[in-house]
């Protein structure tokens, strides 16, 4: 995975620079020209940065009174490159406070960036919340003509899509209805339908798929979907890694203000979600008190080695590759101990799977009157990821453990698929 | 901006209608209210100065009512539009916030709207005065577009102002509505330029709102125009206040959504 990108396309004729504070007209006539295979969102070392002050006083002091700086700078943003072409979509994740929505600000013109350039080519519909500027005194269908007037359309315009508006958005007996009386869910199917409807050439939505019941989000998804599959472009924030997987091939991830990876989707949620699993692990460790380790081990690990396929030791394995542990343990009583080994996700500990030796019934060889070896081969199913083997030597009897020897490795490979492990299936018709 | 409002005649025209109806939404009396309002405060100062200070006729034997009528309906026109700019962006933070639009033309709207709807009632009483005075002011009438225009244009760009201000410091409301009472008692409205003593005449020299209602109040009372210095003053200040009120609009503009 590349870590921040550097975009190198060529450059397109006629960008819409937001940099400069020129009002570019949503739909006005000199962006509608899509160019087909070049970018069409471009950010070059953007940033914003926030001026915070402690109260509202101290900004007229610094404007009028003092030269003295009253303000502390906070950058949510800083050194984004972004680069997406026409028809890709490319969802934007990271932890609350991550600089997600003022990114998409950035990229919707909505605010201006304090350093970098941001470029538009196309109608920008941006759905930064569902339903911005509905008047509640107003009917449905009034909202529609405003709405739609906000985003650039005129009234004939907004007059042909007024049927498909109301049908998407299931409101056919309410639609004259002033939207105060609206539930929360058929103001934001309103909102939705209403944004989605005017065809925009890059969506840029903010989590309005948290909201609303599942059928909504289902139908939500598919509007999605069928906009990208008009060769659109769909810029999505959200803190659901399903909808980023499903509906996004390219993933942005921030983590405080700054790029922590660009790359394919499924990577990047993977890392991400990896990183999440991390954090939480971290918090119980920091509650649970860590177990004192036995002073006296009669028996220990001499020695552990991880192999590939290849016979070399190695810790990164490709999905369904197979590897190999080769373990030489001491044991002062000379009697064939017990092995076992643990397959454990790394950030959060989970175990995957484990096995003793004796369950299977295997004694290790014994190498000389105090040494036995053992080895262990498995097929990797593990999903894309960071593990560790746990190797154990136990007591002849299965029931002490002596001594653990801890083995990281890595599972590579693109996957979409959830959970831990592969699971061996069919599909039947 | 012209630009904008060119490109944007559709969307200005559907925010003006919403602002004039949401104006009114949910009253029973709707758009008559709007009627009321100046109708109380002309029979108020019509109550207090010609039956309790009993001031006759003003200015060339024209009744008090009819003189007060003349300056009184512009400057609420002008008055209301500037305190409702005011709040044109701070109330409608969500949709700057979450929008990319052409956001002056909320102020813009927010006046023509207020223009508008004092423009209905300015007109009835107009036409009521002329019935009962029996006079017709005719073709001088058209001359009514000059302070009408200057009057809108000193409006836009005070609202812009405003606007702008109010969304860095909010104190500027305050001080808008402390300030326009302050200006309309500033402005000879309910008496005649002609009171006004020497020694503080260089206070109301500088006040645009001035020549407008002078030029109001000619049209309408005598059906000339005195295309004077004032005038001239008057002129100067309204394109240049609208100039500049554009200018900081267009300069604030990108950081609306960072201080809302």
């Amino acid at each position: 995975m590349s870590v921040v990108s550097r975009c190198t396309e060529s450059p397109s004729p006629q960008p819409t620079p937001h940099a400069q504070g020129r009002l570019s007209p949503p739909g006005g006539e000199e962006v509608t020209n899509i160019p087909s295979s070049d970018w069409v969102v471009r950010t070059q070392n953007l940033g914003k940065c926030y001026k915070l002050y402690a109260r509202p006083l101290d900004r007229l002091k610094e404007l009028f009174v003092s030269s003295r700086r009253y303000h502390q700078d906070f950058w949510a943003l800083q050194e984004v490159d972004l680069c997406l072409e026409s028809g890709q979509s490319c969802g934007i994740i990271g932890c609350n406070g991550s600089g997600k929505s003022t990114l998409l600000k950035l990229i919707s013109g909505v605010a201006r960036p304090s350093s970098g350039t941001v470029e538009v080519a196309g109608r920008v519909g941006a759905l930064l919340e569902l339903g911005t500027g509905f008047h509640p005194e107003y009917t449905g269908r009034e909202n529609i003509y405003f709405s739609a007037a906000m985003l650039g359309l005129e009234g004939a315009e907004t007059e042909a899509l007024v049927p498909e508006i109301i049908a998407f958005a299931e409101l056919d007996d309410f639609i004259d209805q002033p939207v105060k009386t609206y539930s929360s869910g058929m103001y934001m199917r309103l909102g939705f339908a209403v944004a989605t409807t005017i065809r925009p050439d890059i969506l840029i939505t903010d989590e309005v798929l948290a909201v609303g019941d599942e059928a909504f989000q289902k139908k939500c998804i598919r509007r999605m979907e069928a906009f990208l599959g008009q060769g659109k472009t769909l810029l999505f924030c959200s803190h659901s890694m399903y909808h980023v997987q499903k509906l996004c091939q390219k993933a942005l991830w921030l983590d405080h203000g700054r790029v922590r990876a660009w790359g394919g989707a499924a990577e990047v949620t993977l890392a991400f979600e990896d990183y999440l699993r991390g954090l939480e692990a971290q918090e119980e460790q920091q509650t649970e008190p860590q177990p004192v380790a036995d002073a006296s081990l009669p028996s220990r690990l001499r020695q552990v080695r991880l192999l590939g396929a290849d016979n070399q030791e190695t810790d990164v394995f490709d999905l369904g590759e197979t590897a190999r542990l080769e373990m030489i343990a001491e044991v002062p009583d000379g009697q064939p101990p017990v092995f076992a080994v643990g397959h454990v996700r790394r950030n959060d500990k989970f175990g995957v799977y484990g096995i003793f030796s004796d369950m299977d019934r295997v004694e290790p060889q014994r190498v000389d009157a105090h040494t036995f070896r053992i080895g262990y081969e498995v097929c990797l199913s593990l999903l894309p990821g960071n593990y560790t083997f746990r190797t154990h030597v136990l007591d002849p009897s299965g029931l002490r453990m002596f001594d653990t020897v801890e083995k990281d490795f890595s599972v590579r490979g693109e996957s979409r698929e959830l959970g831990v492990c592969r699971l061996p299936h069919r599909w039947t018709r | 901006m012209l630009a904008a409002l060119t490109t944007h005649r559709y969307l200005l025209a559907t925010m003006v209608r919403r602002e004039i109806g949401a104006r009114f939404a949910g009253t029973s009396l709707g758009g008559l209210w709007s009627l009321i309002h100046p109708i109380v405060l002309l029979g108020l100062y019509t109550m207090v100065f010609s039956v309790i200070y009993r001031v006759g006729e003003v200015e060339g034997g024209h009744g008090f009512a009819e003189f007060v009528f003349c300056g009184l309906w512009p400057w609420l026109a002008f008055q209301e539009a500037c305190l409702r700019s005011v709040t044109a962006i701070t109330n409608n933070a969500n949709v700057v916030k979450k929008l990319q639009f052409p956001s002056e033309l909320l102020v813009v709207s927010v006046v023509l709207a207020s223009f508008l709807v004092q423009g209905v009632g300015f007109l009835l009483f107009l036409l009521g005065l002329m019935l009962w005075k029996g006079t017709f002011i005719g073709g001088a009438g058209l001359l009514l577009w000059i302070p009408l225009g200057l009057a809108l244009l000193l409006a836009i760009g005070m609202g812009m102002l405003l606007a702008c201000g109010n969304v860095f410091f909010r104190d500027v409301e305050q001080l808008a509505t402390a300030g326009f009472t302050l200006w309309f008692f500033l402005t000879p409205i309910l008496y005649p330029a002609n009171l006004i003593p020497e020694s503080i005449g260089a206070l109301f020299i500088l006040n645009p709102m001035v020549a407008i209602t002078d030029a109001y109040r000619s049209i309408i009372l005598s059906g000339n125009l005195n295309l004077g210095g004032a005038l001239a003053y008057g002129v100067c200040c309204a394109v240049g206040l609208f100039w500049f009120g554009r200018y900081a609009f267009e300069r604030c503009r990108g950081f609306f959504a960072d201080y809302l």
